[in-house]
C-alpha cells in the first residue's frame, strides 16, 4: 500500500468539540472552469487540462508543500477504497479513477478533489462540531485558489456548477453525526422529517445513497442559491445544536433503563471476546459501546477512540492490518473469514483496556 | 388538458400526481398532491434528490409535452436540452444561458430562489466574522455549564480565547497597515 495513504488516518486521532455526537464537520464549495465541459461530459483531453491546471495552482499553496498528491489512476483499488473510508474521497472517486485526483494539504485539514462531479471540489475537514472554523479554511483556500484559477460564475446563479443542487454558492456544509441513543428509540423518522422543512438533509456513513449502520448519519445542508455562505452556516449550527440536544436528551433518558445497560455490557462482552466478527455487527456493537461511554461504564474509553475503531473495522483497513501482521508489502485479497478474524482481534486489542 | 384535481387523500391541495396500482385485477387511480403521494408512495424508499428529481421530471414532462420538438442543444458542449431534463445535470457553465427556462424553472423549485446572493469572485476577502463564531460558541459554553459538561466547557472557553486573541491580532496587524 501507498505509505502516505496509510498515514491518512491521523486527522480521525485529533477530538473535537462535541466529540460525543459530532464525529467530523466539513465545509466544501463546488467550482468549475468556464465554457469547459464539466467532468461527466468532458474529453479525456479536456480533463487532464483540468487536472493540470489545478495542480499548478496547488503548488503555490503553502499549505499543501509536503502535502499528499494522488492521482487516483495510479493508485491501487485498496489504496482508494482506504480513503474513501477515511471520508477523503468520494465513492464515485474510488469506482472511476481515470484522470481524478485528491490533493491534501500538509496538516490534511484542507483538500481539493479534482474532476469528481465538478472540477473541483475544494473542502475542509475538521474532527468534531468545528462548523465557523471549516467555513474559514475552505474560504481562505477557495479565496487563494481563485486569483490563480478562473471560476464559473454568472451575477444572477451565482457559481455555476454541475448539477443545479449545488448552484449558487456552492456550498455543502456537513456533519458526520452518532445519533445511537435516537436510533434505539426509534426517533430518526421525526428527525429526519423536521430536517427536511429546515433545509437540511441527512444521509448514510458514507454519504448519499449508502446505508448506515450502528446510527451514523452526515447531516448537511440543502439549499445553497438564495442564501449566503453566513446564512448557511448559522442554519447549520443552530440545526446541529437541536441534533445534540436530542440525542443527549435521549441518551439521558436511556441511561436509566436497565435493559439498555444489559445491552452495552453484552455489546462490551462480544466485542472484547469475539474471535469472528463482520463490519456491520461491530458497527451495531460499537454504537452501544459509545452509550457506555456516556454512561460512564468505560472510564478509559474515549469518543474519539469509538469515532476511528469505527473507520479502523471498515474492509480495506482490515486489509491493510492484516497486511502489516503479515509483513506483506505486497498487496493481497483475503478470505472473508480471515478479516472476520482480524477485525475480532483489532477489537480486542483496542478494547481490553476499557475497563 | 385534464381539469385541475384536488388530491384524493388531504383534498386540499392540487393533484400533481397520478398514482396507478393493480388492485385484485382491477386499475386503482389517486390523483395525490405532491406532499401526499411522497408521504404514501414507493417515494419513501428513495433518496431526497431522487425525490425531487422524480417530481421535476414529472412536471418537466409536461412542460416538454407543449414543447417535444425542442431539440435544442448547448452551444458549447452539444449537450441536447433534453438529457438535461432527464437528469438535471448540466454539461459546462454554458447550458446555464443555453437552457434558462429549464434551469430557472428547476433552480427555483428546488432552492425557492433564482438570486445568488453569496460570495463573488470580486470580493474574495470575505471572511466568517470571528465575532459571529464567538457568539456562537458562548452560547454553547452556556448549555455546556448549565449541564454540567465541565470537559467540553474548557475546551469552548479556550477556543473563544483563542478567536479572541486571532482578533486582536488581526486589529493590531490593520492598525499597523495602515500607519
Amino acid at each position: 500500500m501507498n505509505e502516505k495513504v496509510l498515514k491518512c488516518d491521523r486527522w480521525l486521532e485529533r477530538g473535537g468539540p462535541a466529540e460525543a455526537v459530532v464525529v467530523s464537520t466539513r465545509a466544501r464549495f463546488a467550482r468549475n472552469f468556464p465554457s469547459l465541459p464539466f467532468p461527466r461530459r468532458a474529453r479525456e483531453k479536456d480533463l487532464c487540462a483540468v487536472l493540470e491546471r489545478v495542480a499548478a495552482a496547488i503548488d503555490h499553496q503553502p499549505e499543501f508543500a509536503g502535502g499528499a498528491r494522488f492521482y487516483m489512476a495510479s493508485l491501487s483499488e485498496l489504496d482508494r477504497q482506504y480513503l474513501r473510508e477515511l471520508h477523503l474521497i468520494s465513492p464515485e472517486m474510488e469506482k472511476l479513477p481515470k484522470h481524478r485526483a485528491l490533493f491534501l494539504s500538509a496538516d490534511l485539514r484542507q483538500g481539493v478533489m479534482v474532476n469528481e462531479e465538478d472540477h473541483l471540489r475544494v473542502y475542509a475537514l475538521e474532527p468534531g462540531l468545528r462548523s465557523y472554523e471549516a467555513l474559514q479554511q475552505v474560504i481562505d483556500l477557495e479565496t487563494s485558489l481563485a486569483r490563480e484559477l478562473p471560476f464559473a460564475f454568472s451575477p444572477q446563479f451565482g457559481y455555476l456548477t454541475s448539477c443545479i443542487t449545488n448552484t449558487g454558492t456552492g456550498l455543502r456544509v456537513s456533519a458526520l453525526v452518532h445519533l445511537p441513543a435516537l436510533s434505539i428509540m426509534n426517533r430518526m423518522r421525526q428527525l429526519v422529517e423536521w430536517l427536511r422543512s429546515q433545509g437540511m438533509t441527512a444521509r448514510g456513513f458514507y454519504g448519499e445513497h449508502t446505508e448506515n449502520h450502528g446510527g451514523f448519519f452526515q447531516i448537511s445542508n440543502e439549499v445553497t442559491l438564495g442564501k449566503n455562505e453566513r446564512q448557511i452556516i448559522e442554519l447549520f449550527s443552530r440545526v446541529l445544536e437541536e441534533i445534540i440536544d436530542r440525542e443527549e436528551r435521549a441518551r439521558r433518558e436511556l441511561a436509566s433503563n436497565p435493559q439498555l445497560e444489559d445491552r452495552v455490557w453484552r455489546a462490551y462482552g462480544i466485542l472484547t471476546h469475539a474471535r469472528m466478527i463482520s463490519t456491520n455487527e461491530a458497527m451495531e456493537l460499537l454504537a452501544l459501546l459509545r452509550l457506555g461511554v456516556v454512561a460512564d461504564f468505560f472510564p478509559r474509553l474515549t469518543h474519539a477512540e469509538i469515532n476511528h475503531l469505527a473507520v479502523a473495522i471498515q474492509p480495506s483497513h482490515i486489509r491493510a492490518y492484516l497486511m502489516t501482521q503479515h509483513q506483506e508489502h505486497e498487496e493481497q485479497e483475503f478470505h472473508e473469514e480471515e478479516r472476520d478474524r482480524a477485525r475480532a482481534q483489532l477489537l480486542r486489542e483496542h478494547l481490553r483496556k476499557a475497563l | 388538458m385534464d381539469e385541475k384535481k384536488i388530491c384524493m387523500v388531504c383534498k386540499k391541495a392540487l393533484a400533481t400526481v397520478k398514482v396507478t396500482r393493480l388492485v385484485k385485477g382491477q386499475v386503482r387511480e389517486t390523483w395525490m398532491c405532491a406532499r401526499c403521494a411522497l408521504k404514501r408512495s414507493h417515494y419513501h424508499t428513495m433518496t431526497p434528490q431522487a425525490i425531487i428529481s422524480a417530481l421535476i421530471k414529472k412536471e418537466g414532462q409536461q412542460a416538454a409535452r407543449l414543447n417535444e420538438d425542442d431539440e435544442r442543444q448547448c452551444p458549447t458542449c452539444g449537450l441536447p436540452l433534453r438529457s438535461y431534463r432527464e437528469t438535471l445535470f448540466l454539461g459546462c457553465s454554458d447550458c446555464y444561458a443555453a437552457f434558462e427556462e429549464a434551469v430557472v424553472h428547476d433552480l427555483r423549485r428546488y432552492h425557492g430562489s433564482v438570486q445568488h446572493c453569496g460570495r463573488t469572485p470580486e470580493n474574495d476577502a470575505a471572511t466568517v466574522e470571528p465575532r459571529l463564531a464567538i457568539r456562537d460558541l458562548q452560547r454553547r459554553l452556556e448549555i455546556a455549564v448549565r449541564r454540567e459538561d465541565f470537559e467540553l466547557a474548557a475546551r469552548l472557553r479556550d477556543e473563544i480565547k483563542r478567536l479572541k486573541a486571532q482578533i486582536q491580532e488581526t486589529e493590531s496587524s490593520s492598525a499597523k497597515k495602515e500607519q
